[in-house]
């Protein structure tokens, strides 16, 4: 069989192909051989020389026309390894700095800043939109997989409705930013339809905007058949003090404590005591509550009650009780149930962000450590507590800490309060830290582990000033100061280099 | 003149990760003593493990460095850190006459090349005898390819093009492997290039319908190479694989201008490195492609940076397309491109093609400026076009991952682009808004990074 040639040199080619496609075998064209590719060759130039242009049609899209204040060169460049490179982590740090600035990312950049959105929180987000600038999310809104990064959209309520448990739990949080009410009437409206497991994840989202509207809803929570819904809604009422429960919880906790303030003895000062009952766990409400005897480590039912229920109490009641707070949390850390107290108060403070609690006890620290460590317990979070305090007062908080501790059984401490500060850190506060992390890596020599804390979490935390001497004061000469080890100093060192010239070209005015 | 140099630019020429990461180590100033510049040169002491500090110089017009460490790393993490340092605080380099070490060296390598061309100038004529059986003995090598290759592809066209594409890249590999055997490398990248083809998506079936059609009227073209004009006659050869000597070469007149370095692409070819750079004459508005190899351990030619322009007198290999092209001279410092005029529709550029298609009816793709040009994205980015003057379409290159950068970057608005076009689309690989200047970049990831 010989192919058809058609007069037309398109149709001709089309069918050309399609033989080849197939095969010469299987079209039954085998003997055409190398007169068929030499056809193809010639019939395959001719087309593509007769070709011409399409016509678009008419509708280019709309160009960018905004005002922009693009960063320098030399910042792109930063970004650049930033984004390309192996400072990845110091993505936020860039956004924050050019934010402040008022500089945005360059053009070429934006593309892969949208891309890596998905991936921030909240607040990096928002902090990428104004970073990203007007041309950012001029193009952002040209792209499907962009369009919603910066929520532009308006919010709806089908999302609520027709959504996955995820899109609606997201969709919940974002509403309770806008309208809490509203909110809160959807979660109501639905909420015999939600399956138990949806119920506690769907609560949770109160605690934005949380407030004692709220708290008609969250006392259905507390009769709830399952625990975790339960729980949630006692926590979250917890965190309202002038809530029902937390008004219950003082009246039942100032009835088990007695308040003994110190005074003149025959022979020396009385030290101020507190004494304390253990509750009754059988009575009703109480667990309803959100008491939760539950036993845990070396601690009993009742104690552990006792410190969720000093959890619940609202902290200016005992200021009420005593004014001086440090007497009465001593005299609490000395009683009985020191334990439930310290538990209930580190609960407490966080709940509410109390800075002048939770200092308090981070400088009975190591007391309470000790104390709970006995107890079988090691709950004691002092990163959360430090977080309470403004980054000013942690950093000297810290500070005075080390200074009544050093060389102490405790000195280790103050590297852990380091770990916990999580904030980029003063030029004198950097000086100080260093010296820590320094001695503290020192003094663990073949301690592998320490590296990376070092380059990973303290290479952003020191202040970029300290670039110059990051290097110094390494025990070089050292035997046991490996290879390893020197490479970690030079990472140092080339991050806080790095994070110095980023901050220095952010900072221009031009 | 500004400072051309940036950080960036300087950890391009980092010869691997490692030195890159020492050479940042070592660019605070404190490590440095003795900074100076001139226009030609920079140098520096460095403070090192050793008595006395390392001494590192570069030679601007190059770039070339030379350090007295014993790393045998090429630059050395020295030399890279000096460059970084005059990138960034070019004010810490005294203005001076710089030490006898750096002037030294300078009129070596001055000397050096010229002392190449000298060379060249006396080596004497090869023996002939022995050249003339090399000859044969390659030309018979080839024609045994040539007939492999002929072999190969008719029984790819029996098997069908749809069986072909079911082979794994080893199937293109051995054949490509076994022209370069038979030492005609030329016909072995038009076989990867089928590889490529049968991946590229879209309309595959069509395009490599074109390749196998035109390699076969190459393949015969050169068995009836006696027939045709001289010229064409010299692009057939090329095409295969021969290539002209240097001194050859070196022996015709040249073309003077001041050429513009728009992009620069490597390609790994199992031991071999590729480098491809496309030049562009600002006043004979021609395009030039330079070609450097890199063999195991050696390292490529990284004097011309893609951004910069720079005076040269260049010598173009023999035959009509007229692309491929050697430097003979360069002088004077590299200066940042300035804004590239250029007015060319699609329109324009398919009747080019057309006319190039007639000359070399083989041509896979050539280099093209085109522009005013926008560019959209149609499918929500799964396709790229670019708009000309006309307000005719321009297909881009199938799935382009930098898309979304070229429109981030023109903000939809005119730019001029520069790239490759197959007569289907544009692949484009530099791109120029106003004054800034931008490259496109496939490794280490796919986008698009400012030069100018």
């Amino acid at each position: 069989m010989t192919m058809k040639l058609n007069a037309n040199p398109v149709e001709t080619w089309r069918s050309l192909t399609s033989a080849a496609v197939l095969g010469l075998d299987r079209a039954g064209l085998t003997e055409e051989g190398p007169a068929f590719l030499r056809r193809a060759g010639v019939l395959s130039v001719y087309l593509q020389a007769g070709q011409t242009g399409v016509k678009g049609d008419g509708n280019p899209g709309e160009p960018f026309d905004g005002r922009e204040k693009t960063c320098s060169a030399r910042a792109a460049g930063h970004l650049r390894e930033i984004l390309f490179g192996e400072y990845r982590l110091l993505l936020g740090e860039w956004c924050q700095a050019a934010r402040q600035g008022g500089w945005h990312a360059p053009p070429e950049c934006l593309p892969d800043l949208l891309d890596g959105a998905a991936q921030m929180a909240p607040a990096e987000r928002r902090t990428l939109r104004e970073v990203v600038g007007p041309r950012g999310l001029w193009l952002a809104a040209q792209n499907p997989a962009w369009k919603d990064i910066f929520a532009l959209r308006e919010l709806d309520e089908q999302d609520w409705h027709n959504g996955t448990t995820l899109e609606r739990r997201d969709f919940l949080l974002r509403l309770r930013g806008q309208d809490p009410s509203r909110a809160r009437e959807l979660l109501m409206e639905t909420w015999e339809q939600e399956s138990p497991e949806d119920r506690a994840g769907f609560l949770e989202t109160l605690v934005v905007g949380l407030s004692l509207e709220d708290e008609p809803f969250l006392e259905q929570g507390l009769d709830d058949r399952r625990k975790p819904v339960r729980q949630q809604a006692a926590d979250l009422l917890a965190r309202l003090p002038a809530s029902g429960l937390c008004r219950r919880m003082q009246e039942r906790v100032f009835r088990l404590v007695t308040w003994r303030p110190g005074g003149k003895g025959l022979l020396k000062l009385k030290k101020p005591a507190l004494e304390v009952e253990l509750p009754d766990i059988t009575d009703k409400s109480l667990l309803r509550d959100g008491a939760d005897p539950r036993k845990a480590g070396k601690m009993g039912e009742k104690a552990s009650a006792l410190a969720n229920m000093v959890a619940a109490v609202p902290l200016g009641a005992w200021e009420k009780l005593e004014a001086n707070r440090e007497a009465l949390l001593d005299a609490a850390l000395a009683s009985e149930f020191a334990v439930s107290f310290a538990l209930g108060f580190a609960t407490a403070a966080i709940r509410r962000q109390n800075a002048a609690w939770a200092t308090a006890l981070l400088e009975r620290a190591a007391l309470i450590q000790d104390k709970l460590g006995a107890a079988g317990q090691n709950t004691f979070d002092a990163t959360v507590l430090l977080q309470c305090l403004e980054p000013e007062a942690r950093e000297r908080f810290i500070e005075r800490f080390a200074a009544q501790s050093w060389g102490g059984k405790h000195k280790d401490s103050v590297y852990d309060f380091l770990l916990a500060c999580d904030h980029t850190w003063s030029e004198a506060f950097s000086r100080f830290a260093f010296k820590v992390i320094q001695q503290h890596f020192i003094s663990h020599p073949g301690n592998y582990m320490l590296r990376r804390p070092i380059t990973e979490v303290f290479a952003r935390r020191l202040s970029p000033a300290m670039a110059e001497r990051a290097g110094e004061g390494w025990p070089e000469k050292s035997n046991r100061f490996t290879a390893g080890d020197e490479e970690m100093v030079c990472q140092l060192t080339a991050i806080l280099q790095f994070r110095n010239q980023m901050h220095k070209e952010l900072s221009r005015e031009t | 003149m500004g400072n051309f140099w940036t950080i960036e630019k300087a950890l391009e020429l980092a010869p691997d990760p490692a030195s890159a990461k020492a050479a940042r180590g070592l660019t605070s100033p404190a490590k440095w003593s003795g900074l100076g510049q001139t226009e030609r040169a920079v140098w520096g002491l460095c403070k090192g493990s050793g008595q006395s500090p390392y001494q590192a110089r570069i030679d601007l017009q190059g770039p070339a460095f030379k350090c007295s460490c014993p790393s045998r790393k090429f630059p050395c993490k020295h030399g890279l850190a000096l460059l970084m340092l005059y990138a960034n605080e070019q004010k810490a380099f005294k203005e001076t006459s710089p030490p006898g070490w750096v002037t030294d060296w300078i009129e070596g390598r001055d000397g050096r090349s010229e002392k190449k061309e000298q060379k060249t100038a006396q080596a004497g004529p090869p023996d002939p005898a022995a050249q003339a059986k090399r000859i044969e003995k390659r030309e018979d090598k080839i024609r045994a390819g040539l007939d492999e290759l002929s072999l190969w592809l008719a029984d790819l066209v029996r098997q069908g093009l749809a069986w072909a594409q079911s082979q794994g890249p080893s199937y293109w590999g051995a054949m490509a492997a076994r022209l370069v055997d038979a030492q005609a490398p030329g016909l072995a990248g038009r076989v990867r290039r089928m590889n490529e083809i049968v991946l590229s998506g879209q309309d595959w079936q069509e395009n490599l319908m074109r390749q196998i059609g035109t390699t076969v009227l190459l393949i015969e073209a050169y068995r009836r190479l006696e027939t045709l004009d001289p010229d064409l006659r010299d692009e057939v050869r090329a095409l295969v694989g021969w290539t002209t000597s240097k001194e050859d070469l070196l022996a015709q007149p040249g073309v003077r201008d001041r050429w513009v370095v728009l992009a620069q692409r490597i390609e790994q070819q199992e031991r071999l490195e590729v480098q491809r750079t496309w030049l562009w004459g600002s006043q004979s508005r021609r395009f030039a492609l330079i070609l450097d190899f890199a063999v195991g351990d050696a390292v490529l030619d990284k004097s011309l940076v893609v951004g910069t322009t720079l005076e040269a007198e260049l010598v173009y290999y023999p035959g009509p397309a007229g692309l491929r092209a050697l430097i003979r001279e360069r002088s004077g410092a590299i200066e940042p491109v300035a804004v590239i005029e250029v007015r060319q529709t699609v329109g324009e550029l398919h009747d080019a093609y057309a006319q190039r298609l007639a000359a070399t009816p083989w041509t896979e793709s050539v280099p093209v400026l085109l522009g005013p040009l926008r560019i959209r994205p149609e499918k929500t980015g799964e396709r790229w076009y670019a708009i000309d003057a006309e307000e005719n379409l321009v297909p881009l290159a199938p799935r382009l991952p930098q898309g979304w950068h070229l429109l981030a970057a023109s903000g939809g608005g005119d730019m001029t682009v520069f790239g490759e076009w197959d007569g289907q689309t544009l692949r484009p690989m530099s791109m120029q808004q106003g004054k800034r200047f931008f490259t496109v970049t496939e490794t280490p990831t796919a986008g698009l990074r400012r030069v100018v």
